[in-house]
């Protein structure tokens, strides 16, 4: 289960996620409207067990510890919490924000994912992060004595202006501080956010391509030289340290996507047991109206042909090192697509 | 507003990569609102209504604009003045003072008037008597070139001559390949038709074969029933196609008749291994020498206010449709399902309209055929059987069908 809180306090220059910067939020209301959506979607589905949840926005260390409790105890009870369920949940590395990780704990969060972005604050001001360097620092300890070997920090590298150098002296340090995964994710330009126009208006400039695949490249190979496994494209872990939600989505797993702008997919037994993708509505206000109208803040659900399940297969799969099985392909595919025929 | 029809045909253009104008129509209403409009527009399909055009074609604003629009925007037809005739055959009809009139679209090189000329397809040679244009009115000038749609009248003496996507060349300067044409409308429904009185079928006759004159689309032959006398099998493009020739042939003929249900046209695979098209139910071989049936599928668009959402599903779903996906768009939803083609010809619109107060909307478009478990139905009046009654049904509908068949009969 993914839940998607969808606010946060200030715009980061390069996030196109969908969000919206407010003032004054309803915790309550978001809340009663993603305990009622979420039952109604395991319903749906007529889900038995879940195996793992995840916050993700947005913002969700924004959100009242309460509140998350409230949530994944919703999800229990309309399905099984599995055994070692790994419960995620995303936060920036703010003073107020770790101040509650004690709380978070409690609320039954086993699980932190920092966003670090970048260690040095000049960067940190360009993306438009809401803290220094140094909180990024203490953050990590922080988030290390609340959730010893299950904190993970992302960052970000093919910065405007980063070197090579600057990269791999960067890489080194972060790996001195984490724990045992890291995300290391390529900046990319998405339109509408600043930084694009920015680049786009030349006052600022993205690393040469081939500096950036050097860059990519080094820091594999850094990652391996420390211990860190990459398990896919972009997430590294230590220790069989893997994240069990975001592989169930590479490995194609069904899952449901609750809050404005989630993705789902989902079996749907009322439905002849097809396949459904289905999003819910983006606007955050629309989307707790609908919920409370009962339509479960779907706003499009379409059904999967089998070509498109397979596609997604090979997409997904292709970013790990496992791939895909033959007997994996052919638990989608009719015997007219069988894999032997298809390659 | 947006309805089925808007977002079926839109996307399909979108799909083709065609340059789309967005015009809003009839603003002379007093309950006119583009403003909504457009904000429905970018909601539902994502179009820029930046440079929508509001017109009414009744009073004729704003058309001016529509044609500058056609003129700036629209992208010109690709063609070679310089290279051989090519012509496509978009349509062709029988005027009262000019005799065959064969509507064209000239995709390379010139046509003249006493050029000589041969349709592809068929051989025929044709000596050009006129060159025209529409204005909307028939203009008749001395030549079109590559890019032009004119039309063209000479030595063809028959409507039946005329190809729909047919190739038109220069006997001089012939070229090899043919143009792929697009495909002439099949016909997907079919009913019979006979007339009340037997002896009005001599006029019945006549009349069909004066709308097929301007309407190449319809298809018919010569039927017998053994209840019904003599009549016609027709083939239809859709329910409205079907509806629109039996006004006509009541109105302008003042003709009585008897229409058969609507039915489609199925396969039929046979234990011999060969496969039949079934197109009169009354055709249909004994059934132990079937393998197995094929009925047509539609894809469906239906647009409806979302507080009318569950009754439509369940009509949906009653008539056996399968949903492919289902999207909201403000208040209303936008539903995309697969049905049977022979659940939606009877009653399907009706019954749509008046589960959602008139205010969904339906389009639909033939998807592929699949396997389905039909029987053949037949309809006794008196006891016996009235072969021109008889009706390929899904087992599951068999009963029910046939009592609201009876019903429709009685009245």
């Amino acid at each position: 289960v993914y839940i998607h809180w969808p606010y946060c306090k200030k715009h980061c220059h390069y996030c196109n996620f969908n969000k919206v910067v407010q003032q004054l939020v309803d915790h309550d209301r978001m809340t009663e409207c993603m305990i009622r959506a979420v039952k109604g979607l395991l319903q749906l589905g007529h889900v038995k067990t879940v195996k793992s949840i995840y916050f993700g926005g947005g913002t969700p260390s924004l959100c009242k510890p309460d509140n998350i409790q409230r949530m994944i105890s919703a999800i229990s009870q309309c399905a099984t919490l599995g055994d070692d369920i790994e419960i995620t949940m995303e936060a920036n590395p703010t003073s107020t924000e770790m101040e509650k990780m004690g709380h978070f704990k409690q609320a039954g969060i086993n699980r932190l994912s920092l966003g670090i972005q970048a260690l040095n604050d000049k960067d940190l001001q360009i993306l438009g992060r809401d803290h220094d360097a140094a909180q990024a620092k203490q953050a990590i300890d922080i988030a290390k004595a609340h959730f010893p070997k299950r904190t993970s920090i992302d960052l970000i590298f093919a910065r405007p202006n980063q070197t090579i150098p600057e990269w791999s002296t960067e890489l080194e340090k972060a790996i001195s501080m984490c724990d045992n995964h890291v995300s290391l994710y390529q900046l990319t330009l998405e339109r509408g956010t600043k930084l694009h126009k920015q680049v786009q208006q030349q006052s600022l400039h993205l690393p040469d391509e081939d500096i950036i695949a050097q860059m990519y490249e080094n820091a594999i190979n850094t990652m391996r030289r420390y211990g860190y496994q990459r398990y896919e494209v972009s997430n590294f872990a230590k220790q069989g340290a893997i994240s069990q939600h975001n592989l169930s989505y590479w490995t194609s797993n069904d899952y449901i996507g609750v809050g404005p702008g989630a993705h789902g997919r989902l079996i749907i037994p009322s439905l002849e047991y097809q396949r459904y993708a289905m999003i819910q509505c983006l606007s955050p206000n629309h989307w707790m109206t609908m919920v409370e109208q009962g339509k479960l803040g779907i706003q499009k659900m379409q059904k999967q042909s089998e070509m498109e399940r397979l596609t997604e297969l090979i997409l997904l799969g292709m970013r790990t090192p496992a791939g895909i099985s033959r007997k994996r392909w052919d638990s989608i595919a009719s015997p007219k697509l069988e894999f032997n025929k298809v390659f | 507003g947006v309805e089925a029809q808007t977002l079926a045909n839109t996307y399909k253009a979108i799909e083709n990569n065609h340059e789309i104008i967005l015009v809003l129509n009839k603003i002379d209403l007093p309950a006119a609102d583009p403003d909504r409009i457009k904000r429905q527009i970018e909601d539902v399909i994502g179009l820029d209504t930046e440079n929508a055009i509001e017109i009414s074609a009744k009073t004729g604003k704003g058309i001016d604009n529509v044609l500058e629009a056609i003129v700036k925007i629209l992208p010109s037809p690709k063609g070679e003045i310089k290279e051989h005739l090519k012509v496509m055959l978009v349509d062709s009809w029988y005027d009262k003072y000019l005799g065959v009139v064969i509507l064209i679209r000239v995709i390379d090189g010139v046509l003249k008037k006493g050029m000589n000329i041969k349709m592809m397809s068929t051989n025929s040679e044709y000596i050009i008597e006129r060159v025209g244009i529409f204005t909307p009115k028939k203009i008749v000038i001395d030549e079109l070139s590559a890019g032009d749609v004119g039309f063209i009248t000479g030595s063809i003496k028959q409507v039946s001559d005329c190809n729909v996507g047919d190739t038109i060349i220069d006997v001089k300067n012939p070229i090899e390949k043919a143009l792929p044409g697009f495909k002439p409308s099949k016909p997907v429904i079919f009913c019979g038709i006979y007339p009340t009185d037997a002896s009005n079928y001599p006029i019945l006759r006549d009349s069909i074969a004066k709308l097929k004159l301007n309407d190449s689309s319809l298809q018919y032959e010569p039927d017998t029933s053994k209840a019904l006398g003599f009549g016609f099998r027709c083939g239809f493009l859709g329910m409205l196609h079907l509806e629109i020739i039996q006004e006509r042939l009541e109105r302008e003929f003042d003709l009585d008749l008897v229409t058969t249900a609507p039915s489609v046209i199925y396969k039929l695979y046979m234990r011999s291994g060969k496969m039949m098209e079934l197109h009169n139910p009354a055709d249909m071989p004994d059934p132990t020498h079937i393998e197995y049936m094929e009925e047509p599928w539609v894809k469906a668009t239906i647009m409806v206010p979302d507080e009318y959402l569950g009754v439509v599903i369940s009509l949906c779903t009653d008539k056996r449709g399968k949903q492919e996906e289902l999207t909201y768009v403000g208040s209303r939803v936008m539903l995309i399902y697969k049905l049977p083609l022979n659940e939606i010809v009877f009653d399907f619109y009706e019954k749509l309209k008046s589960c959602s107060k008139g205010y969904a909307s339906c389009d639909w478009e033939l998807d592929t055929y699949q396997r389905g478990d039909l029987v053949k139905m037949n309809i006794l009046i008196n006891g016996l059987s009235v072969d021109a009654l008889s009706l390929l049904i899904h087992k599951s509908k068999a009963e029910t069908r046939g009592r609201e068949i009876c019903e429709h009969l009685k009245e």
